[in-house]
């Protein structure tokens, strides 16, 4: 019983999360329809050249944000399916293979971009720089997550 | 690892669904176990045993025992 109110919790703050993601999405979705109707002006011409993608960024939002805040309401109001998710959710097998997934995941990812880098290097140094950034944050966040777990356990 | 799950659940009468929800998993956990694709943890070994009313060391064969005899 106390592990369905935990996880009545848990589905609450992804509602709110969800929630601020929506509301990310109709900002987004506002200041590109400002920006389009000048009613808001920007110079930076590649700025304006962007609008398309933030705006389907701001359509992913709110579809996604949606679907997922009536996927969590309905768990909340009905107790069988409540009880069926939090069971998917806590299976260790299930939460083991999840885990084996983001680790193999992280590995390819690290290798494509390593060698997107060099590929990119014939087209445009900004774009390397960009992977090579990218491949810091990865390995100082693992060292920094690797250190804290081990501390913790 | 090696295990007794599906000759005990047998001799209990017990279906994968039942001992799925008894120890708080899903029946394809069950099935993986069974088949020795998948090693349960220790809390779920020992949910496991004491659904059965056995030790763990009952119901879970360590491989590398048998290996060395």
């Amino acid at each position: 019983m106390n592990d369905i109110i935990k996880f009545k919790k848990k589905l609450y703050l992804r509602i709110g999360i969800s929630a601020f993601l929506l509301l990310t999405g109709i900002a987004i979705s506002v200041l590109v329809q400002c920006i389009e109707n000048g009613t808001v002006q920007i110079s930076e011409s590649e700025f304006i050249q962007m609008l398309s993608t933030f705006s389907g960024v701001a359509f992913g939002l709110i579809v996604i944000s949606l679907a997922k805040i009536v996927q969590y309401i309905y768990f909340l109001r009905n107790k069988e399916a409540l009880e069926k998710r939090m069971l998917m959710e806590t299976d260790e097998r299930n939460r083991y293979i999840g885990l084996k997934a983001w680790a193999i995941t992280g590995y390819i990812m690290l290798y494509v971009i390593f060698i997107s880098s060099f590929i990119a290097g014939f087209y445009s140094i900004v774009a390397v720089q960009m992977m090579f950034y990218i491949l810091s944050l990865f390995a100082l966040i693992y060292a920094v997550t690797y250190c804290i777990l081990r501390r913790m356990n | 690892m090696k295990n007794r799950i599906a000759e005990l659940r047998k001799q209990h009468k017990v279906t994968q669904e039942e001992l799925a929800k008894a120890v708080g998993v899903t029946r394809q956990t069950i099935i993986s176990l069974e088949n020795g694709r998948y090693n349960a943890s220790l809390l779920l070994a020992y949910k496991i045993a004491r659904f059965f009313k056995l030790s763990i060391e009952n119901v879970f064969i360590f491989e590398e025992e048998i290996e060395h005899e």
